[in-house]
């Protein structure tokens, strides 16, 4: 397996004010049997991509280029349905919420054997059975016997997103996308979750395409970073050399901008402020010349609303990029 | 000192849960009051019984030391006392409402003449940098951000005295949550707020809270000032609940590296 590969990727939105360009030419890759987190803030396009490569996108979208390396084969994703004949066989998803990503009508038994009838349809009910019984259990369910039995309501937050996960394992796919999979749940269940998913990918060699807010969950659990902002991906490598020297300005200030458990903390709590980012994200419609980020850089140089930044290497460490101009210059 | 919150011996039950189970705490005016535990814990709960939205079974809570009026008497009497803006902005604004319609209703609960409402609304507007023009606009056409500032701007119209913040970092990246901290930040200095921050943002509630107490199954396990809970925590359960935070950090990292 030689992972996943995102080339060009650009997706417009038809809005009333006008066309939308929300993804602009993003290029990405995760390894097989790697992490790839991807970070940025609301509505730099992190989820578009997701939905963009599993075929899910709202219908004012559309996929203007790009194409998906998956191993040996090419899919390209502006070609209605590119990827529809994956799903569920060698991509598969996970959701925020998985009180909405499983059905409520269904049993935990059903959602884990349409999984299989799909992917594995040459097993008989007996072998989807035990097969169901033995992903539960992998994912660290107890009792597995008796949750097949159960509906998602009858399950925990935590217990419902490993159900999603157990349904992933099923699935066996080349690259597993999950989006903010951890974000309704409390630390020790994140902790538990994640540990799964990590599980996962040393079980199949799967190619793991994260996205999170967490800069946490990314140092700890990520093997590679991708930063986007404003529909641009600024920035990528490999999250030692990222967190070592971060190239592009917002991905430094972004990285900056953390909270972390050990933080200083003064003895009065009412003085504790956070870092921000000042300004706003560009108007979409309206976005800037140059550079994306020029308009709240504070490193910004005149040349910067001339050159749209290309991708650069930063400090010679291979496959760490950043799209920045003055990358390098100290 | 009176104390802005104090409940003792809380006790809810649903079903065979047991969501509060002689919970005791006392919240000192002008504090931020940290909740943290898991889904399930109880904090929302809790949260609800501040709000009067749930009704102990046994116990009592006092806030600002009233004894708090029991039916209709009682919800006039709390609202003007303690507001809430929720986890999820975009579900507790109506979708069919313009935000300017969402915040004159505060107006005819206060029984406020519209004139009057609508000066205070343009300063606060103004005090947490949101746009003049988002009173015009729906909530779907507004951001994550700016939708927990106009849910606070709705909370703070009815002057309350205790505001509390359910999970208000879920969902935002890093630098709207960072904004969004220092604002409550300044409103509990301008305001004299009492503030209640319910979250399992650990890293967050360490560095806002004054004291804090951590919830689990029911009960509360430790609460103190928020320095000894989360540096110097003594129950089994914080420690474990803080040493599954992701402590790897990206300068430590860098550091490492150079």
């Amino acid at each position: 397996m030689s992972g996943a590969a995102i080339s060009h990727l650009s997706v417009d939105f038809a809005t009333k004010g006008g066309i939308h360009h929300a993804v602009r030419d993003i290029s990405l890759a995760a390894g097989p049997g790697r992490i790839l987190g991807l970070v940025g803030e609301s509505g730099s396009g992190k989820s578009t991509v997701a939905l963009a490569l599993m075929g899910l996108l709202a219908g004012n979208a559309e996929v203007t280029s790009g194409a998906l390396q998956l191993g040996s084969e090419s899919y390209d994703l502006a070609r209605a349905q590119a990827t529809a004949a994956l799903r569920g066989i060698r991509m598969a998803m996970i959701f925020q919420d998985p009180f909405a990503s499983l059905n409520p009508v269904f049993s935990i038994r059903a959602h884990l054997t349409e999984v299989l009838s799909r992917r594995s349809p040459e097993l008989d009910g007996e072998a989807r059975n035990r097969a169901a019984m033995e992903a539960l259990a992998a994912v660290g369910i107890d009792r597995p016997e008796i949750r097949l039995a159960q509906y998602p309501h009858e399950l925990s937050g935590g217990m419902r997103q490993r159900v999603a996960i157990a349904m992933a394992l099923l699935v066996r796919p080349d690259l597993l996308i999950a989006d903010e999979p951890t974000t309704a749940l409390d630390a020790t269940v994140e902790a538990q979750v994640m540990q799964q998913i990590c599980g996962l990918r040393d079980r199949i060699g799967c190619s793991i395409l994260l996205i999170t807010h967490s800069l946490g969950l990314v140092a700890q659990y990520c093997d590679d970073i991708a930063v986007m902002y404003a529909g641009e991906l600024v920035e990528q490598g490999s999250v030692a050399a990222v967190a070592a020297k971060p190239g592009h300005p917002y991905a430094r200030a972004l990285l900056a901008c953390e909270v972390t458990i050990d933080a200083p903390r003064g003895a009065d709590a009412r003085a504790s402020r956070f870092r921000i980012i000042p300004g706003d994200l560009p108007d979409p419609l309206h976005l800037p010349s140059g550079c994306i980020f020029r308009t709240r850089c504070d490193m910004a140089i005149a040349d910067c609303a001339r050159i749209v930044p290309p991708p650069v290497t930063v400090n010679g460490e291979p496959g760490h990029v950043a799209r920045c101009i003055r990358v390098n210059e100290k | 000192m009176t104390a802005a919150i104090s409940i003792r011996d809380a006790k809810l039950r649903f079903g065979h849960t047991q969501a509060l189970d002689s919970v005791t705490l006392d919240v000192a005016p002008r504090d931020c009051f940290g909740l943290v535990g898991e889904s399930g814990s109880g904090k929302t709960t809790l949260m609800r019984v501040i709000l009067g939205l749930e009704r102990l079974q046994s116990g009592s809570i006092r806030l600002f030391d009233a004894p708090l009026k029991s039916g209709s008497a009682g919800i006039a009497q709390r609202t003007r006392l303690v507001q809430a803006i929720f986890q999820d902005p975009a579900a507790s604004l109506s979708p069919r409402r313009r935000i300017g319609q969402l915040l004159d209703e505060v107006g005819e609960v206060l029984g406020e003449a519209r004139d009057s409402i609508r000066a205070r609304q343009a300063a606060l507007f103004q005090r947490l940098g949101l746009p003049p023009g988002t009173v015009d606009k729906y909530p779907y056409q507004i951001s994550g951000g700016q939708a927990r500032r106009v849910a606070v701007a709705r909370a703070l119209l009815m002057n309350p005295r205790i505001l509390i913040a359910d999970e208000p970092t879920a969902g935002l990246d890093v630098s709207v949550q960072g904004d969004l901290l220092n604002l409550l930040q300044e409103l509990r200095a301008d305001r004299d707020l009492t503030l209640v921050v319910v979250s399992h943002n650990l890293a967050v509630v360490r560095l806002i809270a004054d004291a804090a107490a951590v919830m689990h199954r029911g009960r509360i396990v430790e609460q103190g000032p928020a320095a000894q809970v989360f540096d110097g925590p003594a129950a089994d359960y914080t420690k474990r609940l803080l040493a599954s935070w992701p402590r790897l950090r990206w300068h430590a990292l860098g550091s490492n590296l150079e």
